[in-house]
């Protein structure tokens, strides 16, 4: 450890970021209970589901990915986050944005497990899912999304696991009050860290092995994803354009997801000292370049087909520019995508509040614009049914589809909650580390 | 009057009770078909339907007896219980065989016995015997398929050409029958249908096709099959397309380059993991 810190910084920095492990509020249980609540009351739709089959939701032969495939999408995107900060931005060596690490890998294992989940929950018989390991077709972008899912999920773990083992450590040797199995963790989890050169050049080289690999592996998880779009024959899929499309949507998604995780766990855990009004400038800034990378993408998306109109694919089009989904589409694109960006060029937006509201925006812009991908696709097959059933023509999610889709928001929070209350949440080595540095340089 | 209240209530319970089990039992609809494959095959179809939730539906599980009867006495010819669907099969056991070779009408009787869920119900079925003969013929080079169709006279001794009546002439493919010939095929004043077979028809390797000449639900007749085998197809040389490796084959048919770079790439990735893990356990070891 570098001693440019006196032993009372150093402690004071272990306390500040230790203190929520240690002294847990009364408010922070009862919301565990209010998300195991939402929890409960998804399992019992999923109950229901699996009881009476898939008819319980509202997808038919047309829309046969509903809410499910949507949030599925949604909760891939949210997991670029994990190697946005982590790797893009630390390779890059942006040092700010050391604190909010932890955050994005935490977020981006939670979002990743419940997208898993998700797409089990979208089978209508999830029993067959070891079929689908057993004689899956390497042909098929389904079984490429499930190979890329547990290897992201893999490299997430390992990522969050391997820059944890210092603090780890930390949590080993100051953290004596807590339970013994919580104890018994840190010793088991912490590998003997005692911060030895040895250990340390290990650790350098594993770190910077895992921010160079999950950097691709990031990428192809939802490129594979938009692959599942692209190869299958549908307007408004049939693009060359939908790999970078999802993925620049997905790192502005993953970004305004930090920004709003920052905002309340710095309020709530009383890190003001740690994720300062700096952060939120860098995070406002970055969340502009990457919203407007998407507004590219989604010009290159929309302007070929709406100058054209040709056929299924013109009837796509108007139906989202002016028909039945022209609301959502045109509130998502301007509330979500051209409003953060205009609105965030200002410094003064760039302050907790309005960034968390900005980015709260482009959050749920971000969700319907998943929405508005799957869904109406669907409604315009290239071949339609004749005399197809009325039911086939509409989508509007039951209850139990809705139950399920906000007990998966439960569980992300639910598992990024329950990581948070057993490890710290700013890394405490690298803290130190970066403030010791910073006084030798001064 | 105090006695009177209690027994009155007690009565229009037992009432109640009573017209509400008489009210449980339901309605059974039943369906009786005969096949005829050959002259030792004969088989009985009954298929039982009720009434649920405004719309039939099949009745599993329930025991039906199949008589064959006469003016002086009704033969059980074996019972038989409903499936899934709602239907049971009968293979006219042959002890009747013999017996039904000498009759020309046969009077079938499917019994449902009053039971707990369903009234009684029966349904007959009368058939009189036809005898189906197929021909092959080549004839200036153009292959023709003959059916003959004879029945007994009412008094069982003269034997005379079946007329008027559609028959059917089939071929087997993988996943239903094709009809050949003309749109309806009547049988002639000689009891005779004949049809040309197309020269265009794809065969097996050697040429071999399955041939069904049906009356099919017929009132009079019920239905009479026969099948037979010719090697007039056009021999089908077999497509290995579905076994060559591409895109769109089986799992077990993956191109080679792709299965070279998907594994390749799982193997870098999840190596890489590995050796992460392996240097893991390093650093519990590097500690001092």
């Amino acid at each position: 450890m570098d001693n440019t810190l006196n032993q009372a910084e150093v402690e004071k920095i272990e306390h500040d970021l230790l203190n929520h492990i240690t002294h847990r509020k009364k408010v922070h249980n009862i919301w565990l209970g209010f998300l195991l609540l939402v929890i409960a009351i998804g399992i019992f739709a999923y109950y229901r589901q699996l009881r009476y089959g898939l008819i319980v939701t509202s997808m038919r032969d047309y829309t046969s990915w509903g809410v499910y495939i949507s949030n599925f999408v949604f909760f891939v995107a949210i997991s670029l986050v994990g190697s946005l900060v982590s790797s893009i931005l630390k390779l890059s060596k942006a040092e700010w944005s050391t604190p909010l690490t932890r955050l994005s890998e935490v977020i981006a294992i939670a979002s990743i497990i419940c997208a898993a989940i998700i797409i089990i929950v979208d089978m209508g018989r999830p029993d067959r899912f070891i079929n689908v390991l057993i004689y899956g077709r390497i042909q098929s972008p389904i079984i490429w999304d499930v190979i890329i899912i547990a290897t992201y999920l893999g490299l997430s773990v390992l990522l969050l696991y391997t820059s944890l083992i210092p603090d780890l450590a930390i949590c080993r040797d100051k953290l004596t009050t807590v339970p013994k199995w919580q104890q018994k963790l840190y010793r088991i989890l912490a590998m003997n860290w005692k911060g030895t050169p040895k250990q340390n050049a290990i650790l350098l080289q594993i770190s910077t092995i895992l921010s160079i690999t999950i950097i691709p592996v990031a990428f192809a998880i939802h490129t594979v994803t938009s692959w599942l779009f692209s190869t299958t024959w549908r307007p408004g899929w049939d693009s060359t354009n939908l790999g970078p499309y999802f993925v620049s949507g997905a790192l502005m998604a993953g970004a305004a997801v930090i920004v709003i995780a920052m905002y309340f766990l710095r309020k709530s855990l009383f890190l003001k000292e740690y994720i300062t009004l700096s952060h939120f400038d860098n995070m406002g800034k970055l969340l502009v370049l990457l919203s407007l990378v998407y507004l590219y993408f989604n010009i290159n998306e929309y302007l070929g087909p709406a100058f054209k109109m040709v056929g299924v694919e013109g009837e796509h089009i108007t139906e989202l520019f002016t028909g039945k989904y022209a609301a959502m589409y045109w509130l998502v694109q301007i509330g979500g995508l051209i409003l953060p960006i205009v609105v965030l060029i200002f410094k003064k937006a760039r302050t907790p509040f309005p960034l968390m509201v900005v980015s709260f925006m482009v959050i749920l812009g971000a969700w319907f614009k998943r929405y508005i991908i799957v869904i109406p696709s669907l409604q315009h097959p290239y071949l339609p049914i004749q005399d197809v059933d009325e039911s086939y023509l509409h989508y509007i999610p039951s209850w139990e589809e809705w139950a399920i889709t906000l007990a998966s928001f439960g569980g992300v929070l639910f598992i990024i909650t329950l990581l948070l209350r057993l490890f710290p949440l700013i890394p405490i080595s690298e803290t130190i580390h970066e403030k010791s540095a910073k006084n030798s340089a001064s | 009057m105090k006695i009177f209240v209690p027994y009155s209530l007690a009565g229009l319970l037992l009432l109640t009770t009573c017209l509400n089990s008489v009210q449980a039992k339901e309605k059974a609809k039943i369906g009786l078909s005969y096949l005829k494959t050959g002259a030792e095959q004969r088989q009985l179809t009954v298929e039982v339907k009720s009434r649920m939730d405004n719309r039939y539906q099949p009745v599993e599980g329930l025991t039906l007896g199949l008589y064959l009867e006469n003016d002086s006495e009704s033969e059980l010819l074996g019972n038989v219980v409903t499936d899934a669907k709602g239907k049971g099969i009968l293979m006219i056991p042959s002890s009747f065989i013999s017996k039904m070779n000498e009759m020309s009408e046969f009077n079938f009787v499917a019994r449902l016995e009053d039971n707990d869920g369903y009234t009684a119900k029966e349904k007959d079925l009368l058939i009189r015997e036809a005898f189906l003969d197929v021909d092959y013929i080549i004839r200036d080079s153009l292959k023709l398929i003959q059916a003959s169709v004879k029945e007994k006279d009412s008094l069982g001794n003269t034997v005379l050409p079946t007329v008027d009546v559609e028959i059917k002439f089939l071929v087997e493919r993988p996943f239903s029958r094709l009809p050949i010939g003309g749109k309806y095929n009547m049988l002639n004043k000689e009891g005779k249908a004949t049809i040309e077979f197309p020269d265009d028809l794809p065969g097996d390797s050697m040429g071999h096709i399955s041939v069904v000449v049906k009356i099919e639900d017929s009132d009079v007749y019920g239905n009479i099959e026969k099948t037979g085998d010719v090697i007039w197809g056009v021999p089908t040389v077999f497509d290995d397309a579905t076994i060559k490796r591409t895109l769109w084959s089986a799992g077990a048919n993956a191109p080679y380059p792709l299965l070279v770079l998907v594994n390749s790439l799982i193997a870098a990735v999840w190596g890489i993991m590995l050796f992460i893990l392996i240097r893991i356990f390093h650093i519990k070891k590097a500690d001092n």
